[in-house]
């Protein structure tokens, strides 16, 4: 017993490389997205077109933006992930709406109250987590309707303004025939890639999420650094309710509540390990791509809301099953 | 005549071997002394036996049948019950529920008979602590009494096989009498015991015969019917003659170290004990010895910042705060931990990682990484330890046992660190990884880093230490200048250490007989 | 030798301060509500509140295993889903609707009880997916706001027998007795001992996995109780009904004593947290907020139960 590493990552391992596991399984989800297409022309001819193929890269940029605050969280271990990411993101979307109030000179203030919110009200949840040992799921659960609390307060139950005509440009117009969200989107991975691979800080969290006791004997303040990184992921969430709004002219206050489930799996699928630790962004891109398609093809089907999410909570307990067990007793 | 034969009994555990090839014979109604070192095996060979652990390989024979034992369940069918030396009781739950959990006595429709359950509970732990009330709940007792509870639990339940795993750990001298006691009732009727224990002279109280575990192995009997209770043959069984570190006996010829490196003063580690006070010289190898749990562990805890204590810690003149274990780690203070994949690595990423992480935490290196440069330091530090295969890129979970141990010392050289705490580093570690280890940590003293290390093994300590502390309770009882290095003394101060500590009778009666 | 008398139990327990916290929201909602002491206001506030009590039971038994069950709020709202979408008038259709609720519930307690114990996933995260699951299935069971309630439900849950004992108290009692039960029985040690210590359970011969699918089966007539009464509460069918059970049966939980860590506190203990969140939300109600505030004051005080209630079990950790 005790100390056999039973860590999912240990499975199939065989070459003893970390980058290998991540590639496969991003290669196996856009091949799974090449299917989507081909089966979707088959059934409704168009569905592979190039403007379709842009429309859904532009939804996925959406789920890609409030991804990356989920994956942060969970890269850094300890059982974490974060629920209010979809009333976050709610709650930069109706802020944003009312400061900008549709113009563009409000634009700077907008983004500086909006990250600072966000950074806020995170940080709130990860010291609730790191200093009082709050269950990460509990305590971000309970945030994220503290949020939404915040959110009726701040609007009055009614949502006013719009976004202003830069934001607008830049949620719904194209360069190049590309989506502006797309092209920002492939900035974003960019930099965190870089970010997470060649920073200290980024290098620092993945000991963090391997291993909290090595990660504090090696020097870490482990506690202020999960503190930050929860809050960073409510800053991210929360810029990214700016971003939903730029794609959707008007905030309504549960804008980003649909996003909370898709987070979670796009992080599983891309190869992000829920213990925590292991993982890079473009699994995340590919895990959003993946299931913005697949409720794209749901959509073409006809399969409703529930229809969607019962296969979301499938492929849920399913990615659990292959990679989330825990140890047995012997 | 047997009732327990066991052949050749293997496990592994990821790449690491708990136990190779572990035999024993049990016969009716004796008690069967276990004995072996820290991590020779012993304890998985009885989880084997109790059915916690299932066996890669070999044979477990039972009443005359061969027998599969793959669960607690299983073992308890045929008879064999085992007492853990990690408690198996639930602290929330009262004594006379914890001690018929498992096999509670029903009455009509399935319903509990709680006052049968009282009435057993009661009647067996009278055996023990008649002063107990069954009613209390676990969490609320003493560690003896604890023990006591689950001793008397699996007496409760009539064993044909009894298996106490180090049952004399927290126990008075008076209280190891009763246990003997009820070992002996046990014995005359019919029950085999197997008993684990480091003390020697229990061993040879209670016991009828005894079988040596070395290195996950047995390595040899020895019937106390027919034979002498010979100490020294004893203890040149755990021990092994086939471990000879290389010994720096020169190290005792240097010149003696005059500067001053670490100071530690008034640094508690019980609440009731008188603080700790000693210090080390600049490139010193200090050992802690003594039996296990004794606070060794704390105290390099404790220095490490992890653990914070009130204790005055000075290094090179300097006083520390030690709140964090930055502090202690940017003071030129680090720790290879003992259990080095729970505390020391990062197993599913590569030794790169794993040898960089120190110097990303204290902030040695700047934002922007230079790869190359890291690379190039860590591969330095691969091939300056040896450490095999020497490819920066392999995850650390496929490394064996002592290649992962240099891992863990391997990532603080590029710190140049003061002060090297080590706990017990070579557990698990095969002989020749063993040998660079500490070759590694002698080369380091040499160059000016003071060591201070926990050795669970004797010889590891006097085959490295320029002196070693002996800890009793959380306090310095001895300490061994390299001309004391003898089995006698270091017996004498830590097998036996209730002498050194004055209040044992018995113990001080067997000195005196021998 | 003596047997604890009733009171030394309860200051075990945790529950005495438990108990002076609940008489203190009892008095403070008495202050604030007008005619707090009358027999209609006490059937209402009580009417109001039982469904949470429910819920929370159900809760309390998986997290005294060691679980933790985020999928209660939608499987509560899959059961009244389900009866809505079926009922009619006819007695035969009643049955009907009730029958398939049980299955349902029962079928998703199955579900968490396996993928738990037998299949090891981690509770929490698990349990929140079978939530989408079953959000999924409410949804397409009824994805507009809907269905039919005889009016019988609602007569029976607010009548009172013999005019003294109100039929949502009844309820309550009932799921008491039923614990009660449990509480005679092997399970209710071994739901102890493996929360408290699944590893000592196992070394114990007991069967953990088994425990935990009980932990979850049992759970799931607390869960069916709940369903019923919000049916009868509300007398429609709605997919989000049951949305803000998950996060209040954890709060009312912890409030009540019981360790998330499981193996620590009791059911009982469970029941008076949820009517101190019951109280709570009545004095937000009578204190005359805003609307609007009162999602958000009732998230932090959730948040502070939970980080006061976390903080004796840090203490001690901090002084071993």
């Amino acid at each position: 017993m005790g100390n056999v590493p039973t860590n999912a990552a240990g499975q199939g391992m065989a070459l003893g490389r970390v980058r290998n596991l991540g590639s496969r399984k991003v290669l196996i989800a856009y091949l799974l997205v090449l299917l989507i297409f081909i089966a979707g022309q088959v059934i409704s001819p168009g569905f592979a077109a190039f403007s379709n193929i842009m429309n859904v890269l532009n939804i996925s940029a959406l789920l890609g933006f409030i991804a990356l605050a989920q994956m942060l969280v969970v890269l850094s271990g300890g059982e974490g992930i974060d629920l209010s990411v979809g009333a976050m993101a709610s709650l930069g979307a109706v802020m944003s709406s009312q400061l900008l109030n549709g113009m563009d000179g409000n634009l700077p203030l907008a983004i500086a109250v909006v990250l600072a919110a966000g950074f806020a009200i995170g940080a709130v949840s990860g010291a609730g987590i790191a200093y009082f040992k709050v269950p990460p799921l509990v305590m971000t659960l309970a945030m994220a309707s503290v949020i939404q609390g915040i959110g009726l307060v701040y609007t009055n139950g009614q949502p006013k303004g719009m976004a202003s005509p830069i934001l607008k440009e830049l949620g719904t117009g194209r360069t190049a025939g590309i989506p502006n969200l797309v092209l920002l989107w492939i900035v974003i991975a960019i930099v965190v890639a870089v970010f997470l691979v060649r920073t200290r800080a980024g290098q620092t969290l993945y000991g963090l999420g391997t291993n909290r006791l090595t990660t504090e004997l090696s020097g870490v303040r482990t506690r202020v650094v999960t503190t930050v990184v929860y809050g960073a992921s409510g800053a991210i969430s929360a810029i990214s309710g700016m971003l939903l709004l730029s794609y959707t002219g008007t905030a309504f206050l549960d804008i980003g509540a649909s996003y909370m489930l898709p987070t979670i799996i796009a992080v599983v699928i891309g190869g992000i390990s829920l213990a925590g630790g292991l993982g890079n962004y473009n699994g995340t891109v590919a895990g959003a791509i993946l299931l913005t398609s697949l409720s794209s093809i749901l959509v073409t089907l006809k399969i409703s809301e529930g229809g969607r999410q019962i296969v979301y909570g499938v492929i849920l307990l399913l990615l659990l099953a292959v990679y989330g067990r825990q140890k047995s007793n012997t | 005549m047997f009732l327990l034969r066991a052949k050749s009994l293997r496990k592994t555990y990821g790449g690491v071997t708990a136990l190779r090839d572990g035999s024993l014979e049990c016969r009716r109604g004796k008690v069967c002394g276990l004995l072996g070192a820290n991590g020779s095996g012993k304890s998985t060979f009885s989880k084997m036996i109790s059915g916690v652990v299932t066996p890669d390989d070999g044979e477990i024979w039972f009443d005359g049948e061969q027998v599969r034992i793959s669960s607690p369940q299983e073992a308890k069918k045929h008879g064999i019950i085992m007492v853990h030396q990690h408690l198996s009781l639930i602290p929330e739950l009262s004594i006379w529920e914890n001690m018929t959990l498992g096999f509670e006595p029903e009455g009509k429709l399935g319903f509990l008979n709680d006052e049968d359950s009282r009435k057993l509970a009661e009647r067996y732990l009278a055996k023990f602590a008649p002063e107990l009330s069954v009613y209390a709940k676990v969490k609320d007792l003493s560690l003896a009494q604890k023990q006591f509870v689950e001793i008397a639990k699996a007496v409760a339940q009539e064993p044909k096989l009894l298996i106490l795993d180090e049952p004399t750990a927290p126990l008075e001298q008076s209280e190891v009498e009763k246990l003997f006691a009820v070992i002996r009732e046990l014995k005359e009727q019919g029950t085999s015991v197997i008993f684990i224990s480091h003390r020697l002279w229990e061993i040879k109280t209670i016991c009828d015969y005894v079988v040596v575990f070395r290195n996950g192995q047995t390595v040899g009997a020895i019937d106390f019917e027919t034979e002498e209770k010979d100490e020294d043959v004893i203890v040149s069984m755990i021990s092994g003659k086939e471990l000879k570190l290389a010994k720096n006996r020169e190290t005792a010829d240097r010149a003696p170290k005059k500067e001053r490196m670490l100071e530690v003063g008034g640094l508690a580690l019980r609440k009731s004990g008188v603080p700790l006070r000693f210090d080390i010289k600049k490139g010193e190898v200090v050992g802690l010895g003594g039996l296990q749990g004794q606070g060794q562990e704390e105290l390099l805890l404790a220095l490490s910042g992890l653990l914070p204590t009130g204790g005055q810690v000075t290094l090179e003149g300097r006083k520390l705060k030690l709140k964090h274990p930055k502090d202690a780690v940017r003071a030129g203070i680090v720790l290879v931990p003992g259990d080095r994949h729970k505390e020391g690595l990062f197993l599913q990423h590569d030794v790169f990682l794993n040898l960089i992480y120190p110097q990303l935490a204290v902030r040695k290196a700047g934002f922007f990484l230079n790869r190359k440069k890291l690379k190039a330091e860590a591969k330095t530090v691969i091939d300056r330890l040896n450490i095999v295969p020497n490819d920066p890129g392999k995850v650390v979970q496929f490394l064996s046992g002592g290649n992962q141990q240099k891992v863990v010392v391997g990532k603080w050289l590029p710190l140049a660190p003061k002060v090297l705490l080590l706990s017990d580093p070579a557990k698990g570690v095969d002989v020749g990884a063993k040998k660079e280890l500490y070759d590694t940590v002698r080369e380091l003293a040499d160059q000016g880093t003071s060591v201070l290390l926990y050795a669970s093994d004797y010889e590891e300590l006097t085959g490295i230490c320029d002196r070693v502390l002996i800890l009793f309770e959380g306090q310095i009882v001895d300490e061994l200048m390299p001309s004391d290095y003898s089995e006698d003394r270091f017996v004498a101060a830590s097998l036996r250490s209730k002498t050194a500590a004055g209040h044992s009778p018995i113990d001080e009666a067997w000195g005196e007989a021998n | 030798m003596k047997r604890q008398n009733f009171m030394q139990k309860f200051q075990q327990n945790g529950l005495l301060s438990i108990f002076a916290i609940f008489v203190a929201v009892v008095a403070v909602n008495a202050w604030l509500q007008p005619g707090f002491f009358t027999y209609d206001v006490f059937e209402s506030n009580l009417a109001s509140f039982t469904p949470l009590v429910l819920a929370s039971m159900a809760q309390a038994v998986v997290v005294l295993a060691g679980g933790i069950d985020m999928s209660i709020g939608m499987s509560i709202t899959l059961g009244t889903v389900i009866m809505a979408a079926t009922m009619h008038d006819a007695p035969g259709s009643i049955l009907l609707g009730i029958v398939l609720a049980i299955a349902a519930t029962l079928a998703v307690g199955v579900l968490n009880g396996v993928t738990i114990g037998y299949l090891r996933l981690p509770s929490i995260i698990s349990t929140f997916a079978v939530s989408a699951v079953c959000y999924g299935a409410s949804l397409l069971i009824m994805p507009q706001p809907g269905g039919y309630v005889p009016s019988a439900f609602y007569e029976t849950y607010t009548a009172s027998i013999g005019s003294v004992l109100p039929v949502s108290l009844l309820v309550i009692l009932v799921s008491l007795l039923v614990w009660g039960i449990f509480r005679k029985r092997k399970i209710y040690r071994y739901i102890y001992a493996v929360g408290g210590n699944e590893a000592a359970a196992y070394a114990n011969g007991i069967s953990t996995k088994k425990v935990k699918l009980y932990a979850f089966l049992i759970a799931c007539i607390f869960i069916v109780l709940t369903s019923l009464v919000v049916v009868a509460q509300t007398s429609t069918g709605d997919a989000n009904i049951g949305r803000s059970y998950t996060l209040n049966t954890i709060a009312a939980v912890v409030i009540g004593g019981i360790s998330l860590q499981g193996g620590k506190g009791s059911v009982f203990g469970a029941v008076l947290g949820a009517l101190i969140i019951g109280f709570i939300s009545n004095i937000i109600f009578f204190a005359n907020l805003s609307s609007f505030y009162q999602d958000l004051i009732k998230g932090l005080i959730i948040i502070l139960a939970l980080t006061l209630s976390l903080l004796p079990a840090l203490r001690k950790k901090a002084l071993a």
